[in-house]
Protein backbone atom coordinates (compact mmCIF):
# COMPACT_ATOMS: atom_id res chain seq x y z
CA UNK A 1 0.00 0.00 0.00
CA UNK A 2 1.44 3.46 -0.88
CA UNK A 3 2.69 5.45 2.09
CA UNK A 4 0.25 8.35 1.63
CA UNK A 5 -2.74 5.97 1.56
CA UNK A 6 -1.46 4.17 4.64
CA UNK A 7 -1.11 7.49 6.45
CA UNK A 8 -4.63 8.52 5.46
CA UNK A 9 -6.04 5.25 6.71
CA UNK A 10 -4.14 5.45 10.00
CA UNK A 11 -5.45 9.00 10.54
CA UNK A 12 -8.99 7.79 9.94
CA UNK A 13 -8.45 4.96 12.46
CA UNK A 14 -6.98 7.45 14.95
CA UNK A 15 -10.03 9.73 14.74
CA UNK A 16 -12.40 6.77 15.14
CA UNK A 17 -10.55 5.49 18.20
CA UNK A 18 -10.41 8.94 19.81
CA UNK A 19 -14.17 9.29 19.30
CA UNK A 20 -14.73 5.81 20.75
CA UNK A 21 -12.62 6.69 23.82
CA UNK A 22 -14.50 9.97 24.32
CA UNK A 23 -17.84 8.16 24.02
CA UNK A 24 -16.80 5.65 26.69
CA UNK A 25 -15.56 8.47 28.93
CA UNK A 26 -18.92 10.23 28.55
CA UNK A 27 -20.84 7.05 29.35
CA UNK A 28 -18.69 6.49 32.43
CA UNK A 29 -19.08 10.12 33.51
CA UNK A 30 -22.86 9.65 33.42
CA UNK A 31 -22.55 6.52 35.56
CA UNK A 32 -23.93 4.47 32.72
CA UNK A 33 -24.94 0.88 33.50
CA UNK A 34 -23.01 -0.86 30.69
CA UNK A 35 -19.66 0.66 31.69
CA UNK A 36 -20.09 -0.14 35.38
CA UNK A 37 -21.35 -3.61 34.46
CA UNK A 38 -18.32 -4.22 32.24
CA UNK A 39 -16.02 -3.03 35.02
CA UNK A 40 -17.64 -5.38 37.50
CA UNK A 41 -17.54 -8.31 35.05
CA UNK A 42 -13.89 -7.79 34.11
CA UNK A 43 -12.93 -7.39 37.78
CA UNK A 44 -14.69 -10.62 38.69
CA UNK A 45 -13.21 -12.58 35.76
CA UNK A 46 -9.72 -11.24 36.51
CA UNK A 47 -10.03 -11.90 40.25
CA UNK A 48 -8.85 -15.57 40.29
CA UNK A 49 -5.83 -14.71 38.11
CA UNK A 50 -4.91 -11.96 40.55
CA UNK A 51 -5.24 -14.31 43.49
CA UNK A 52 -3.00 -16.84 41.76
CA UNK A 53 -0.39 -14.19 40.97
CA UNK A 54 -0.37 -12.64 44.39
CA UNK A 55 1.52 -15.40 46.15
CA UNK A 56 4.43 -14.54 43.86
CA UNK A 57 3.92 -10.79 43.48
CA UNK A 58 3.34 -9.96 47.13
CA UNK A 59 6.58 -11.30 48.61
CA UNK A 60 8.57 -9.69 45.79
CA UNK A 61 6.82 -6.34 46.31
CA UNK A 62 7.22 -6.57 50.10
CA UNK A 63 10.91 -7.46 49.76
CA UNK A 64 11.50 -4.59 47.33
CA UNK A 65 9.76 -2.05 49.55
CA UNK A 66 11.49 -3.50 52.63
CA UNK A 67 14.93 -3.04 51.07
CA UNK A 68 14.38 0.36 49.50
CA UNK A 69 12.17 1.73 52.26
CA UNK A 70 14.36 0.58 55.19
CA UNK A 71 15.17 4.13 56.37
CA UNK A 72 11.52 5.10 56.34
CA UNK A 73 10.61 1.95 58.26
CA UNK A 74 13.12 2.78 61.00
CA UNK A 75 11.72 6.30 61.36
CA UNK A 76 8.18 4.97 61.40
CA UNK A 77 9.08 2.39 64.02
CA UNK A 78 10.50 5.09 66.30
CA UNK A 79 7.44 7.30 65.80
CA UNK A 80 5.07 4.42 66.51
CA UNK A 81 6.87 3.53 69.78
CA UNK A 82 6.41 7.11 70.97
CA UNK A 83 2.76 7.00 69.99
CA UNK A 84 2.19 3.71 71.84
CA UNK A 85 3.58 5.21 75.05
CA UNK A 86 1.30 8.21 74.74
CA UNK A 87 -1.74 6.09 73.90
CA UNK A 88 -1.19 3.74 76.87
CA UNK A 89 -1.58 6.69 79.20
CA UNK A 90 -4.61 8.04 77.40
CA UNK A 91 -6.24 4.60 77.27
CA UNK A 92 -6.28 4.33 81.07
CA UNK A 93 -7.91 7.75 81.36
CA UNK A 94 -10.54 6.97 78.77
CA UNK A 95 -11.50 3.51 80.01
CA UNK A 96 -13.39 4.88 82.98
CA UNK A 97 -15.21 7.48 80.88
CA UNK A 98 -16.13 4.80 78.33
CA UNK A 99 -17.74 2.63 80.98
CA UNK A 100 -19.91 5.52 82.08
CA UNK A 101 -20.94 6.28 78.50
CA UNK A 102 -21.81 2.61 77.88
CA UNK A 103 -23.97 2.54 80.96
CA UNK A 104 -25.83 5.68 79.86
CA UNK A 105 -26.29 4.28 76.32
CA UNK A 106 -27.75 1.08 77.72
CA UNK A 107 -30.12 3.04 79.90
CA UNK A 108 -31.26 5.22 76.98
CA UNK A 109 -31.20 2.33 74.45
CA UNK A 110 -28.95 4.26 72.05
CA UNK A 111 -26.99 2.64 69.20
CA UNK A 112 -23.41 3.53 68.23
CA UNK A 113 -20.78 2.34 65.75
CA UNK A 114 -19.55 -0.42 68.05
CA UNK A 115 -22.99 -2.13 67.92
CA UNK A 116 -22.84 -2.59 64.16
CA UNK A 117 -21.68 -5.88 62.71
CA UNK A 118 -18.26 -5.65 61.07
CA UNK A 119 -16.08 -7.70 58.75
CA UNK A 120 -12.32 -7.45 59.22
CA UNK A 121 -10.39 -7.35 55.96
CA UNK A 122 -6.74 -7.21 54.98
CA UNK A 123 -5.50 -4.44 52.72
CA UNK A 124 -3.95 -6.35 49.83
CA UNK A 125 -2.90 -3.58 47.51
CA UNK A 126 -2.90 0.11 46.83
CA UNK A 127 -3.64 1.69 43.47
CA UNK A 128 -2.64 -0.19 40.32
CA UNK A 129 -0.90 2.89 38.94
CA UNK A 130 0.66 6.00 40.47
CA UNK A 131 -2.48 7.98 39.64
CA UNK A 132 -4.88 5.77 41.61
CA UNK A 133 -5.64 6.49 45.25
CA UNK A 134 -7.98 3.65 46.22
CA UNK A 135 -6.97 0.58 48.24
CA UNK A 136 -8.07 -3.02 47.77
CA UNK A 137 -9.26 -5.35 50.55
CA UNK A 138 -9.56 -9.14 50.53
CA UNK A 139 -13.30 -9.32 51.32
CA UNK A 140 -16.15 -8.97 48.86
CA UNK A 141 -19.79 -9.63 48.15
CA UNK A 142 -19.69 -13.12 49.71
CA UNK A 143 -18.85 -11.52 53.07
CA UNK A 144 -21.84 -9.18 52.90
CA UNK A 145 -19.89 -6.18 51.65
CA UNK A 146 -21.74 -3.78 49.38
CA UNK A 147 -20.91 -0.49 47.71
CA UNK A 148 -21.20 2.55 49.98
CA UNK A 149 -20.36 0.80 53.26
CA UNK A 150 -18.08 2.60 55.72
CA UNK A 151 -14.56 1.33 56.39
CA UNK A 152 -12.64 2.08 59.57
CA UNK A 153 -9.78 1.09 61.82
CA UNK A 154 -9.80 1.34 65.62
CA UNK A 155 -8.17 4.77 65.15
CA UNK A 156 -10.93 6.16 62.95
CA UNK A 157 -12.74 6.40 59.64
CA UNK A 158 -10.78 5.21 56.59
CA UNK A 159 -13.17 5.49 53.65
CA UNK A 160 -16.08 4.01 51.76
CA UNK A 161 -16.45 0.85 49.66
CA UNK A 162 -16.34 2.01 46.05
CA UNK A 163 -16.60 -1.23 44.10
CA UNK A 164 -17.13 -4.92 44.97
CA UNK A 165 -15.64 -7.60 42.72
CA UNK A 166 -16.29 -11.16 43.88
CA UNK A 167 -13.98 -11.83 46.80
CA UNK A 168 -12.49 -8.33 46.97
CA UNK A 169 -13.50 -4.72 47.18
CA UNK A 170 -11.95 -1.35 46.45
CA UNK A 171 -12.15 1.39 49.06
CA UNK A 172 -11.97 5.12 48.39
CA UNK A 173 -10.10 6.92 51.17
CA UNK A 174 -11.68 9.86 53.00
CA UNK A 175 -8.85 12.15 51.90
CA UNK A 176 -9.51 11.50 48.20
CA UNK A 177 -11.15 14.52 46.50
CA UNK A 178 -13.55 12.09 44.80
CA UNK A 179 -14.72 10.76 48.18
CA UNK A 180 -18.46 11.50 48.48
CA UNK A 181 -18.09 13.26 51.83
CA UNK A 182 -19.19 12.61 55.39
CA UNK A 183 -21.23 14.48 57.98
CA UNK A 184 -18.95 15.41 60.89
CA UNK A 185 -19.35 16.81 64.38
CA UNK A 186 -16.98 18.82 66.57
CA UNK A 187 -16.94 16.94 69.87
CA UNK A 188 -16.28 19.97 72.13
CA UNK A 189 -18.33 22.61 70.28
CA UNK A 190 -21.14 20.17 69.24
CA UNK A 191 -21.48 21.94 65.85
CA UNK A 192 -21.91 19.81 62.71
CA UNK A 193 -20.54 20.21 59.17
CA UNK A 194 -19.83 18.31 56.00
CA UNK A 195 -16.28 17.08 55.25
CA UNK A 196 -14.83 16.20 51.85
CA UNK A 197 -11.43 14.89 50.72
CA UNK A 198 -8.64 17.44 50.77
CA UNK A 199 -6.47 15.81 48.13
CA UNK A 200 -2.79 14.92 47.92
CA UNK A 201 -1.87 16.54 51.24
CA UNK A 202 -3.82 13.79 53.05
CA UNK A 203 -6.41 15.91 54.86
CA UNK A 204 -10.18 16.48 54.90
CA UNK A 205 -11.81 19.86 54.45
CA UNK A 206 -15.03 21.16 56.05
CA UNK A 207 -16.38 24.04 54.00
CA UNK A 208 -19.99 24.13 55.14
CA UNK A 209 -21.90 23.94 58.38
CA UNK A 210 -19.53 25.45 60.95
CA UNK A 211 -20.87 28.86 61.95
CA UNK A 212 -18.65 31.82 62.83
CA UNK A 213 -19.91 31.70 66.42
CA UNK A 214 -18.61 28.16 66.96
CA UNK A 215 -15.41 28.12 69.04
CA UNK A 216 -12.89 25.90 67.21
CA UNK A 217 -9.21 25.39 67.93
CA UNK A 218 -6.40 23.40 66.44
CA UNK A 219 -6.45 19.90 67.92
CA UNK A 220 -10.24 19.73 68.49
CA UNK A 221 -11.58 16.22 67.93
CA UNK A 222 -13.92 15.54 64.99
CA UNK A 223 -16.22 12.48 64.74
CA UNK A 224 -18.90 11.36 62.30
CA UNK A 225 -22.22 13.06 63.00
CA UNK A 226 -24.43 10.15 61.89
CA UNK A 227 -26.55 12.49 59.76
CA UNK A 228 -26.20 15.29 57.16
CA UNK A 229 -26.10 13.32 53.84
CA UNK A 230 -24.15 10.61 55.58
CA UNK A 231 -24.78 6.86 55.80
CA UNK A 232 -22.15 6.44 58.49
CA UNK A 233 -23.07 5.80 62.11
CA UNK A 234 -22.28 8.61 64.51
CA UNK A 235 -19.29 8.70 66.81
CA UNK A 236 -16.57 7.25 64.56
CA UNK A 237 -13.38 9.31 65.04
CA UNK A 238 -12.50 11.21 61.88
CA UNK A 239 -9.52 13.26 63.02
CA UNK A 240 -8.40 16.46 64.66
CA UNK A 241 -8.65 20.06 63.48
CA UNK A 242 -5.37 21.10 61.85
CA UNK A 243 -6.26 24.65 60.86
CA UNK A 244 -9.25 27.00 60.88
CA UNK A 245 -10.19 29.54 58.19
CA UNK A 246 -13.19 31.28 56.69
CA UNK A 247 -15.27 30.64 53.59
CA UNK A 248 -14.91 33.07 50.65
CA UNK A 249 -18.16 34.85 51.56
CA UNK A 250 -17.01 35.09 55.21
CA UNK A 251 -20.26 33.57 56.51
CA UNK A 252 -18.87 30.29 57.88
CA UNK A 253 -15.65 28.73 59.12
CA UNK A 254 -13.59 26.26 57.10
CA UNK A 255 -11.63 23.51 58.81
CA UNK A 256 -8.75 21.36 57.65
CA UNK A 257 -8.86 18.01 59.44
CA UNK A 258 -5.96 15.64 59.90
CA UNK A 259 -7.31 12.04 59.82
CA UNK A 260 -6.88 10.02 63.00
CA UNK A 261 -6.41 6.75 61.07
CA UNK A 262 -2.98 6.28 59.48
CA UNK A 263 -4.05 6.04 55.85
CA UNK A 264 -0.50 5.52 54.57
CA UNK A 265 0.23 2.30 56.40
CA UNK A 266 -3.08 0.43 56.47
CA UNK A 267 -2.77 -3.29 57.20
CA UNK A 268 -6.22 -4.37 58.36
CA UNK A 269 -9.52 -2.51 58.29
CA UNK A 270 -13.10 -3.22 59.35
CA UNK A 271 -16.09 -2.81 57.04
CA UNK A 272 -19.32 -1.81 58.83
CA UNK A 273 -22.05 -4.08 57.46
CA UNK A 274 -24.76 -1.46 57.14
CA UNK A 275 -25.57 1.07 54.47
CA UNK A 276 -28.95 2.79 54.68
CA UNK A 277 -29.70 1.69 58.28
CA UNK A 278 -26.48 2.97 59.86
CA UNK A 279 -27.62 6.09 61.60
CA UNK B 1 -3.21 -16.58 15.35
CA UNK B 2 -1.71 -13.09 15.54
CA UNK B 3 -4.68 -11.58 17.45
CA UNK B 4 -4.77 -14.51 19.88
CA UNK B 5 -1.03 -14.33 20.59
CA UNK B 6 -1.18 -10.53 20.95
CA UNK B 7 -4.13 -10.83 23.34
CA UNK B 8 -2.15 -13.34 25.42
CA UNK B 9 0.85 -10.99 25.66
CA UNK B 10 -1.50 -8.12 26.62
CA UNK B 11 -3.20 -10.26 29.26
CA UNK B 12 0.14 -11.27 30.79
CA UNK B 13 1.31 -7.63 30.71
CA UNK B 14 -1.78 -6.40 32.57
CA UNK B 15 -1.55 -9.32 34.99
CA UNK B 16 2.09 -8.46 35.76
CA UNK B 17 1.18 -4.81 36.26
CA UNK B 18 -1.58 -5.76 38.71
CA UNK B 19 0.14 -8.48 40.75
CA UNK B 20 3.76 -7.32 40.62
CA UNK B 21 4.56 -3.84 39.31
CA UNK B 22 1.73 -2.12 41.22
CA UNK B 23 3.49 -3.26 44.42
CA UNK B 24 6.91 -1.92 43.52
CA UNK B 25 7.42 1.70 44.51
CA UNK B 26 10.42 3.91 43.89
CA UNK B 27 10.22 7.52 45.15
CA UNK B 28 6.52 6.82 45.75
CA UNK B 29 5.89 6.01 42.07
CA UNK B 30 5.07 2.75 40.27
CA UNK B 31 6.10 1.40 36.84
CA UNK B 32 3.50 1.19 34.08
CA UNK B 33 4.18 -1.75 31.78
CA UNK B 34 0.82 -1.44 30.00
CA UNK B 35 2.15 1.78 28.48
CA UNK B 36 5.31 -0.13 27.53
CA UNK B 37 3.17 -2.72 25.73
CA UNK B 38 1.62 0.02 23.59
CA UNK B 39 4.97 1.70 22.81
CA UNK B 40 6.67 -1.55 21.83
CA UNK B 41 3.63 -2.74 19.85
CA UNK B 42 3.75 0.51 17.88
CA UNK B 43 7.49 0.11 17.35
CA UNK B 44 7.01 -3.42 16.08
CA UNK B 45 4.13 -2.55 13.75
CA UNK B 46 2.89 0.82 12.47
CA UNK B 47 0.84 3.88 13.45
CA UNK B 48 -2.54 2.30 12.70
CA UNK B 49 -1.92 -0.89 14.63
CA UNK B 50 -0.18 1.11 17.39
CA UNK B 51 -3.35 3.19 17.84
CA UNK B 52 -5.61 0.12 17.74
CA UNK B 53 -3.54 -1.80 20.29
CA UNK B 54 -3.31 1.37 22.39
CA UNK B 55 -7.10 1.50 22.49
CA UNK B 56 -7.52 -2.19 23.38
CA UNK B 57 -4.75 -2.17 26.00
CA UNK B 58 -5.90 1.12 27.52
CA UNK B 59 -9.55 0.12 27.68
CA UNK B 60 -8.75 -3.32 29.17
CA UNK B 61 -6.62 -1.65 31.84
CA UNK B 62 -9.22 1.08 32.45
CA UNK B 63 -11.78 -1.56 33.39
CA UNK B 64 -9.59 -2.54 36.34
CA UNK B 65 -8.88 1.01 37.51
CA UNK B 66 -10.90 3.53 39.49
CA UNK B 67 -9.98 6.45 37.27
CA UNK B 68 -12.53 7.31 34.52
CA UNK B 69 -13.00 4.47 32.02
CA UNK B 70 -11.62 5.53 28.63
CA UNK B 71 -8.86 7.76 30.02
CA UNK B 72 -6.01 5.26 29.52
CA UNK B 73 -7.57 4.23 26.19
CA UNK B 74 -7.54 7.83 24.93
CA UNK B 75 -3.97 8.54 26.03
CA UNK B 76 -2.65 5.20 24.75
CA UNK B 77 -4.35 5.61 21.34
CA UNK B 78 -2.43 8.87 20.92
CA UNK B 79 0.83 7.33 22.20
CA UNK B 80 0.51 4.26 19.92
CA UNK B 81 -0.29 6.33 16.85
CA UNK B 82 2.48 8.88 17.51
CA UNK B 83 5.18 6.29 18.21
CA UNK B 84 4.14 4.15 15.21
CA UNK B 85 4.11 7.16 12.89
CA UNK B 86 7.35 8.62 14.24
CA UNK B 87 9.25 5.37 13.92
CA UNK B 88 7.74 4.67 10.51
CA UNK B 89 8.86 7.91 8.92
CA UNK B 90 12.06 8.96 10.61
CA UNK B 91 14.50 6.28 11.51
CA UNK B 92 16.13 2.94 11.38
CA UNK B 93 15.82 1.03 14.63
CA UNK B 94 18.87 0.41 16.75
CA UNK B 95 19.12 -0.44 20.42
CA UNK B 96 20.01 3.12 21.44
CA UNK B 97 17.31 4.71 19.28
CA UNK B 98 14.75 2.21 20.58
CA UNK B 99 15.73 2.97 24.19
CA UNK B 100 15.50 6.71 23.58
CA UNK B 101 12.18 6.36 21.83
CA UNK B 102 10.72 4.14 24.58
CA UNK B 103 11.96 6.61 27.22
CA UNK B 104 10.57 9.64 25.39
CA UNK B 105 7.25 7.91 24.65
CA UNK B 106 6.93 6.88 28.32
CA UNK B 107 7.57 10.45 29.47
CA UNK B 108 5.12 11.82 26.89
CA UNK B 109 2.49 9.15 27.58
CA UNK B 110 2.61 9.67 31.35
CA UNK B 111 2.40 13.48 31.06
CA UNK B 112 -0.43 13.17 28.54
CA UNK B 113 -2.31 10.87 30.91
CA UNK B 114 -1.81 13.32 33.80
CA UNK B 115 -3.08 16.24 31.68
CA UNK B 116 -6.11 14.30 30.43
CA UNK B 117 -6.79 13.15 33.99
CA UNK B 118 -7.00 16.78 35.13
CA UNK B 119 -9.32 17.61 32.21
CA UNK B 120 -11.62 14.74 33.20
CA UNK B 121 -11.74 15.72 36.86
CA UNK B 122 -9.12 13.46 38.45
CA UNK B 123 -6.95 15.12 41.08
CA UNK B 124 -3.27 14.83 40.21
CA UNK B 125 -0.49 15.48 42.69
CA UNK B 126 1.81 17.52 40.42
CA UNK B 127 4.64 17.46 42.96
CA UNK B 128 4.71 13.68 42.51
CA UNK B 129 4.51 13.73 38.69
CA UNK B 130 8.29 14.14 38.02
CA UNK B 131 8.97 11.00 40.10
CA UNK B 132 6.18 9.09 38.30
CA UNK B 133 7.50 10.15 34.88
CA UNK B 134 11.08 9.17 35.80
CA UNK B 135 10.12 5.78 37.26
CA UNK B 136 7.85 4.88 34.31
CA UNK B 137 10.47 5.94 31.73
CA UNK B 138 13.41 4.15 33.39
CA UNK B 139 11.51 0.94 34.12
CA UNK B 140 10.09 0.86 30.59
CA UNK B 141 13.54 1.28 29.01
CA UNK B 142 14.89 -1.54 31.23
CA UNK B 143 11.97 -3.85 30.36
CA UNK B 144 11.91 -3.10 26.63
CA UNK B 145 13.85 -6.17 25.49
CA UNK B 146 11.69 -8.90 27.02
CA UNK B 147 8.63 -7.04 25.81
CA UNK B 148 10.00 -6.83 22.27
CA UNK B 149 10.68 -10.56 22.27
CA UNK B 150 7.15 -11.28 23.45
CA UNK B 151 5.55 -9.01 20.88
CA UNK B 152 7.77 -10.24 18.03
CA UNK B 153 6.62 -13.73 18.92
CA UNK B 154 3.00 -12.52 19.02
CA UNK B 155 3.15 -10.71 15.69
CA UNK B 156 5.15 -13.46 13.99
CA UNK B 157 6.57 -12.93 10.50
CA UNK B 158 3.08 -12.25 9.06
CA UNK B 159 2.11 -9.63 11.62
CA UNK B 160 5.23 -7.54 11.56
CA UNK B 161 5.39 -4.21 9.80
CA UNK B 162 6.94 -4.55 6.34
CA UNK B 163 8.81 -1.34 7.04
CA UNK B 164 10.47 -2.45 10.26
CA UNK B 165 14.26 -2.06 10.27
CA UNK B 166 14.28 -0.58 6.81
CA UNK B 167 14.56 3.12 7.40
CA UNK B 168 17.56 5.33 7.81
CA UNK B 169 17.71 8.80 9.34
CA UNK B 170 16.56 11.34 6.83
Amino acid sequence: MPRSRRLGRSRFTLVLLILASLTILTLDYRDSGPVKGAQRAVGTIFSPFRAAGEWVGRPIGDAWNGIFGYGDLEDENRRLRDEIDELRGRDLEERAAREEVDELRDMLDLRDASDIEMVVAEVISGGLTSFETTIEINRGSGDGIREGMAVRTPAGLVGQVERVEGGRARVRLITDPEFAGVGVKLVEARDVGFATGGGPDGTLVVEEGITLATPVEKGDVVVTSGYDRSNYPGGIPVGTVYSVGRTADLTEQTLVIEPSADLEGLGFVAVLLCDQDCG
Amino acid sequence: MVPARTALVLFVTIWLQVVLFSRIEVWGAKPNVVLLFVVVAALESDAERGALLGFVAGLSFDLLLDTPVGLSALSMVLVGWTVGGFKDSIMRTSRLVTALLVGAASVGGTLLYALLAVVFGVTVDWEQVPAIVAVVAISNVVLTRPHRWALRWAFGPEGRSPTRDQFIFR
